[in-house]
């Protein structure tokens, strides 16, 4: 059975997380015999408002495009917005995950990236590194490692050896080890006589599986998608031709303003209608859900219309919690085809029921992990069932994972402020005097 | 390490008055992070210090806690402690039945309102008084010298003295 599943991920240097904070999402002890994250896959982080809940989902955003995008750390828009990411007193952003890669043979595969400011308009890798062990009380080997751009190898075929050092020749400080090796890895796979090497050969096929499987949804404010679209539709104008690609790997789905390639827009027709049945969950009358596009010379522009009974709405002006989901759809598909889903406030604009009817499901049915940010306290209730499942962020950027209480249930005692580091030292009378007007 | 204060109060949770003053003197004048909690059982009358719903309301708080340690702390009006051979008696008694539970004695002489406000206050203002403490901030102006006094049997409170136990102030001028 092929299995992906991130057991932990540490992160520092990112807004204002300036100490290492580290979610679990496992328990400590693992190996293939008694490998089973069937009660793991759903975790919720709470926390006041500006804790860096955003931070933690803005993180994984930046490893998935460090993973992804070749041009990541060349471009000079992401270059603007890393900078202001990245931490002002740590100067560098460091992300590490343990995941658990499972396919005939199980492997534990360690992935830590620190990213450093050297000026505003240069941010470059200063360390990437790959290790795996077999279990958890197994020492960690070394499979592949970059500092400061000088790379290092654990490989017996000098083949093999020559072929990464090549194809990563001064680019280490800018590209990660995984986006370089990615296409020229597998398409000469069997030329470069992988056998020889198969624990390193295995880590880094885990490790690109790991890249692919890895979303990030921000929040609309957060996610930057309308900027992206613009520069998208700016040059899709000049030069009347986009990479397509590029356009349907947008991950949101937007009621309005999707630009889809010809190629892909079947697909495109059968996740809007797969859309229709999920939206009418929450809205049972809405009768269909028509694309309405525009020929652009390769792609459409699409806006969603919705048909009710005797009226039809276009996307843009439907309801703020109906927009909200159709954002959330493609994610939440994400999370059923087995891959790890980080989601930003997963529980705005969306009501209470069918929100912990909707993690009930995942928790059940899902086959992958979802990890979201919260401020809802009913999904408590839902996810005290699992485990590893509530964690909670103070405001000295402290992670506090959930531990039963008693008879206590979490929500009573995160509500009344009994949760360490979560004390909530606020009363009905702090607010006295601040509404007053100045006479 | 994280800790829990708990502040058992003589009034009840409608008026609240002393709540008021404690918790906006302690917001004022200790920093109050992620590491503290602040909680209040309130008595509805001195009298009741050693009743039922107190010790309940006590171990509640103890045993909803998840972080290191709770330290309980009575807070007492000495009323007038110097004449009345019956104030004397009753702090003398309260005064012994923290030390024997290893609670915290905070008390006010004679009362919260005349430490903190200079002026005693009757029962039916005691609210009234309270709320226009925190809407003017009047804890801003508060005579720190007042309450950090020993002798409880002049006017004043070892109200910092004990809370310098478990807190670090401000740098408040």
């Amino acid at each position: 059975m092929k299995q992906i599943f991130l057991l932990s991920l540490r992160l520092c240097g990112i807004k204002n997380i300036d100490k290492e904070i580290e979610l679990e999402f496992y328990k400590k002890v693992v190996s293939k015999n008694n490998f089973d994250p069937t009660n793991y896959k759903v975790k919720a982080i709470y926390g006041e408002n500006g804790v860096g809940k955003t931070a933690i989902i803005t993180a994984v955003s930046v490893l998935t495009n460090l993973l992804n995008n070749p041009n990541y750390l060349s471009n000079s828009e992401s270059l603007v917005l890393l900078n202001e990411l990245i931490n002002k007193k740590t100067n560098e952003l460091s992300i590490s995950c343990e995941f658990v890669y499972q396919t005939n043979v199980f492997g534990i595969y360690k992935y830590s990236v620190v990213l450093k400011r050297v000026s505003d308009r240069k941010i470059i890798i200063s360390e990437e590194k790959l290790e795996m062990q077999r279990s958890s009380s197994a020492k960690w080997s070394n499979i592949i490692c970059s500092q400061n751009g000088v790379l290092s190898l654990s490989v017996s075929s000098k083949k093999l050896s020559d072929f990464i050092t090549e194809s990563t020749k001064n680019l280490l400080l800018t590209q990660s080890l995984i986006v370089l090796l990615k296409d020229s890895f597998i398409s000469n796979a069997v030329m470069m006589d992988m056998n020889k090497d198969s624990s390193f050969t295995e880590a880094i096929f885990a490790m690109i599986i790991f890249s692919l499987k890895v979303y990030s949804f921000l929040d609309k404010e957060d996610s930057h998608d309308d900027y992206v679209f613009n520069v998208l539709l700016e040059y899709l104008e000049e030069n009347q031709r986009i990479d397509s690609s590029d356009l349907f790997s947008v991950n949101h789905l937007r009621v309005s303003n999707m630009i889809i390639p010809k190629q892909t827009f079947i697909s495109y027709e059968n996740i809007v209608s797969n859309l229709k049945d999920f939206i009418k969950v929450f809205k049972p009358d809405l009768k269909d859900i028509y694309i309405d596009r525009k020929e652009l010379k390769d792609s459409y522009l699409c806006d969603l219309v919705f048909a009710y009974d005797d009226y039809q709405l276009h996307g843009e002006f439907e309801s703020t919690g109906i927009k909200k989901l159709v954002r959330l759809y493609k994610a939440l598909c994400h999370v059923e085809n087995g891959d790890i889903v980080f989601i930003d406030e997963l529980d705005a604009n969306i009501h209470d029921v069918y929100l912990c009817k909707l993690l009930e499901y995942f928790i059940k049915f899902g086959k992958g992990q979802l990890c979201f940010t919260t401020h809802n306290l009913g999904p408590m209730e839902v996810l005290e069932s699992s485990k590893k499942s509530i964690d909670f962020l103070s405001r000295d950027c402290t992670i506090v994972p959930w531990i039963k209480n008693g008879n206590y249930s979490v929500k009573a005692l995160y509500s009344k402020g009994m949760i360490e580091k979560s004390p909530f030292n606020l009363e009905s009378f702090s607010f006295l005097g601040m509404f007053q007007g100045k006479e | 390490m994280s800790i829990q204060l708990i502040f058992c109060v003589e009034t009840n949770k409608k008026t609240n008055s002393d709540w008021y003053y404690l918790s906006s003197v302690i917001h004022q004048f200790y920093r109050i992070d992620s590491s503290v909690k602040l909680s209040v059982v309130y008595m509805d009358g001195k009298n009741k210090y050693k009743q039922k719903s107190v010790i309940n309301g006590i171990k509640e708080f103890r045993n909803m806690f998840t972080g290191d340690n709770t330290y309980v702390i009575y807070c007492f009006d000495t009323d007038d402690i110097v004449n009345s051979p019956k104030a004397l008696s009753f702090m003398k008694e309260v005064e012994e039945y923290c030390l024997r539970n290893v609670f915290d004695l905070v008390w006010f002489n004679r009362d919260i309102e005349n430490v903190l406000l200079g002026k005693g206050v009757s029962n039916s203002e005691k609210a009234t008084y309270a709320i226009d403490y925190v809407r003017k901030k009047s804890y801003v102006h508060l005579n720190v010298k007042m309450v950090e006094k020993e002798n409880r049997y002049i006017e004043g409170s070892n109200l910092f003295k004990v809370l310098d136990k478990y807190l670090t102030r401000k740098d408040v001028q």
